[in-house]
C-alpha cells in the first residue's frame, strides 16, 4: 500500500497554494505541520480527489486516483477542517446518512455506527441533536465518521482542534492503534501532537515541503541552531525583537532566553537541547508561541 | 497436475502457517487462561490473518443507494413539489384566467427543487459528501432522479388542471412547451452554475430562478403577442436550444460520475 504525490501543485490566479509537492507515504503516521495558509488544507484536499491539481497527480498503488474514482473513496476517510451538518440530525443519524453515502449495507452500518460512537466516546448522545454538541463533541463525531468504512487512507484536517487534553490522549491512542498497517495523514499547526503520534513528519511552508523525516531526524536538524543566553530584565525586550526566542524564563533578577539561531547570538550564549518545537520556530519565526 | 505442484511452491505458499500451528491455535484459543506462549501465539494469529485476508465488506448499488437517499431526501423533495403545484394550481385557478400565466407558475416546480439539491452546500456538508464513495456527482444524480421524478408527476397534474380550465384540448402541444421551456432553461442554468461555482452557484441559481419568474411575469404583461399561435415557432426553438442546454449537463454530470470525479467546487 503506498501513496505517491508527483509534483502536485496547486495555483488559485496567481496565488500558488501548493508548490510542486513529491513523496511517497507507505503505512504509517504522517503529521503534515505547518503554520496557517500553509497550504495543509488544499494538499489534503487533493490528496482526496475533491480538488483537482492545478499540475501532477496523486497515485494510490500506481494508480491514479483520479481514474480509481469510487474504488479509491472506498478505502478512503476524511475529516475536513470544518464541516457541517443537517440541522435535525442527532448523532447516530448523522453516522447512518454517511454510511449510506458510504455505501455501507444498513445492517453493517447499525452495528458500525453504535461501535463508533463507543470509541470516541459518544454513545451517552446517540441520539441527541447534532446542534446541542460542542466542539470537541462534534469534532469527534467527525473522527468517527471518518473511520465508518475502515478506510486504507485516512486524511485528517486538524483533528485535534477544539478537543481538550483527555480528549486529545484518547484520540492519539485511537490514531496509534488503527494507523497501524494504514496509512494515515494529519495536518495541524500544533507540535506536540505530532510529536507523540507521528512516525513522519512533513514540514510544509508556503506550499512546499521543507523538511521530511522522523521527530528525531528533525530534532537533530535543529540542534546547534538553540542556544541560552542569560541577560538582565531590562534587555529582554531587545532580544526578543532582534532574534528568534522560543521561551524565556526569569532568574532572580536575570531572564534565561532560548533563542534560535543559525549562528552564536552573543558572546554568553550556550547550546542548548533542540525540540521540534526549535525546527517549527526555525522555520515559521514570525509565529511565536504556537 | 504438475501445475498445481508449481503453484505451491510459490513464494505465497512459504508463508503458510505449518498444520501444527494451526492446531496450537484451534486448542489455545478453546483455553480460558492467557495462552503460555504468547510471543508465538501472536505471531502465529498474524500469520494467519495473512494467509486469510478478511473479506472484502460488501457495498451497496446505485439502485439501493437511490433508495437510501429516498428515505432521506424523499420526503422533502415530494413534499416541496407538492406544494409547489398548490402554489401553481392556485395561481391559475383565478378568475382571470390566462394562457401566458403557465411559464410563471411552471417556474415553482424548478423553485422548489433547489432547496434539495443545495442542501449539502448550504450546511457545509458537501466537502464530507464528496470524499464518500458516492462522491458529490452521484449524490447530486440521486437528487435529480428523485425530484425528476416528483417533477414530472407535479407537472403532469399542472398540465391537465390547466387543460382543464383552458377545456380545449388542441392546445396541449403549446401548453406543454410554455411549462418545459421555462423549466428546462432555468434548469440548465442551475446544473451549470453548480457544477461550476459550488456554493455561490446556489445563490446565483437562486436568483436567476426569481429572476426568470420576473421575467416571464413580465411577458405576459408586456407581450402578448409571445402567446398567440403565431409564436409558436419561438417556442419550439427555445425548447430545442434549452433542451440541448439541459441534456448537456445531465451528460456531464453522468460523465463525472462514471469517473468518480468531484461536481461543483469545494471551498
Ligand atoms: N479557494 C481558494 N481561493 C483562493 N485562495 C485560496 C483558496 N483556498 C486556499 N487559498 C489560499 O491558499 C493558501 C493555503 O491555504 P490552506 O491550504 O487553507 O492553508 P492551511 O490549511 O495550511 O492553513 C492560503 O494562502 C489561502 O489563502
Ligand atoms: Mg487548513
Amino acid at each position: 500500500m503506498e501513496l505517491s504525490l508527483d509534483r502536485l501543485s496547486k495555483h488559485y490566479g496567481s496565488k500558488i497554494a501548493v508548490d510542486q509537492v513529491s513523496a511517497v507515504l507507505g503505512p504509517g503516521v504522517y503529521g503534515l505541520l505547518g503554520a496557517n495558509g500553509a497550504g495543509k488544507t488544499t494538499l489534503m484536499r487533493m490528496l482526496c480527489g475533491i480538488l483537482e491539481p492545478t499540475a501532477g497527480e496523486v497515485l494510490f498503488d500506481g494508480k491514479s486516483i483520479a481514474e480509481m474514482g469510487a474504488g479509491y473513496r472506498n478505502v478512503l476517510g476524511y475529516l475536513p477542517q470544518d464541516f457541517g451538518y443537517y440541522p435535525g440530525d442527532s448523532a447516530e443519524e448523522f453516522l447512518m446518512y454517511l454510511s449510506a453515502l458510504k455505501g455501507i449495507p444498513r445492517h453493517i452500518a447499525k452495528g458500525r455506527v453504535k461501535e463508533l460512537l463507543e470509541v470516541v466516546d459518544l454513545s451517552a448522545c446517540a441520539s441527541k441533536k447534532l446542534k446541542t454538541f460542542s466542539g470537541g463533541m462534534k469534532q469527534r463525531i467527525g473522527i468517527a465518521q471518518a473511520l465508518l468504512n475502515k478506510p486504507e487512507v485516512m486524511i485528517l484536517d486538524e483533528p485535534t482542534a477544539g478537543l481538550d487534553p483527555r480528549e486529545r490522549v484518547r484520540f492519539r491512542n485511537l490514531i496509534s492503534d488503527y494507523g497501524e498497517n494504514k496509512i494515515v495523514i494529519l495536518s495541524t499547526h500544533i507540535v506536540s501532537d505530532i510529536e507523540a503520534i507521528a512516525d513522519e513528519v512533513l514540514l510544509m511552508k508556503k506550499g512546499s515541503f521543507v523538511q521530511k523525516g522522523t521527530v528525531s531526524e528533525l530534532i537533530d536538524k535543529a540542534r546547534g541552531k538553540v542556544w541560552e543566553l542569560t541577560v538582565p530584565s531590562s534587555q529582554a525586550h531587545s532580544w526578543q525583537k532582534k532574534a528568534t526566542v522560543a521561551n524565556l524564563r526569569h532568574e532572580g533578577e536575570d531572564v534565561v532566553l532560548r533563542i534560535i539561531s543559525d549562528h552564536k547570538p552573543d558572546e554568553g550564549a550556550i547550546r542548548a537541547e533542540a525540540s521540534l518545537e526549535d525546527l517549527y520556530l526555525y522555520y515559521f519565526p514570525a509565529e511565536k508561541g504556537v | 497436475m504438475e501445475r498445481k505442484n508449481q503453484r505451491k511452491s510459490s513464494p505465497k505458499g512459504k508463508n503458510k502457517v505449518p498444520k501444527s500451528g494451526k492446531e496450537y491455535l484451534r486448542r489455545a484459543l478453546k483455553e480460558t487462561e492467557l495462552p503460555l506462549r504468547m510471543e508465538e501465539t501472536i505471531s502465529l494469529c498474524r500469520a494467519m490473518v495473512r494467509e486469510y485476508p478478511p473479506l472484502q465488506e460488501e457495498r451497496t448499488g446505485f439502485f439501493t443507494y437511490l433508495s437510501d437517499v429516498f428515505r432521506y431526501e424523499g420526503m422533502s423533495v415530494f413534499g416541496l413539489q407538492a406544494l409547489a403545484l398548490l402554489t401553481a394550481c392556485l395561481g391559475i385557478s383565478f378568475d382571470t384566467w390566462e394562457l401566458s400565466r403557465i411559464p410563471f407558475f411552471a417556474l415553482m416546480f424548478t423553485l422548489a427543487m433547489m432547496p434539495v439539491l443545495f442542501r449539502g452546500q448550504m450546511h457545509g456538508m458537501s466537502e464530507i459528501e464528496a470524499a464518500t464513495r458516492a462522491s458529490g456527482a452521484q449524490i447530486m444524480l440521486a437528487k435529480l432522479v428523485l425530484a425528476g421524478a416528483a417533477n414530472l408527476v407535479c407537472m403532469t397534474v399542472f398540465l391537465g388542471m390547466a387543460l382543464r380550465l383552458e377545456n380545449a384540448a388542441r392546445q396541449i402541444g403549446q401548453l406543454i412547451l410554455y411549462i418545459l421551456v421555462p423549466y428546462l432553461s432555468c434548469m440548465a442554468f442551475m446544473l451549470q452554475r453548480i457544477r461550476l461555482c459550488g456554493r455561490e452557484g446556489c445563490w446565483q441559481s437562486m436568483a436567476a430562478g426569481l429572476l426568470s419568474c420576473v421575467f416571464w411575469g413580465v411577458s405576459a404583461r408586456l407581450c402578448p403577442w409571445l402567446y398567440g399561435l403565431s409564436a409558436g415557432s419561438v417556442w419550439a426553438i427555445g425548447f430545442l436550444v434549452f433542451g440541448g442546454f439541459f441534456v448537456k449537463e445531465i451528460w456531464f454530470l453522468w460523465e463525472m460520475r462514471k469517473e468518480g470525479k468531484m461536481y461543483g467546487t469545494v471551498a
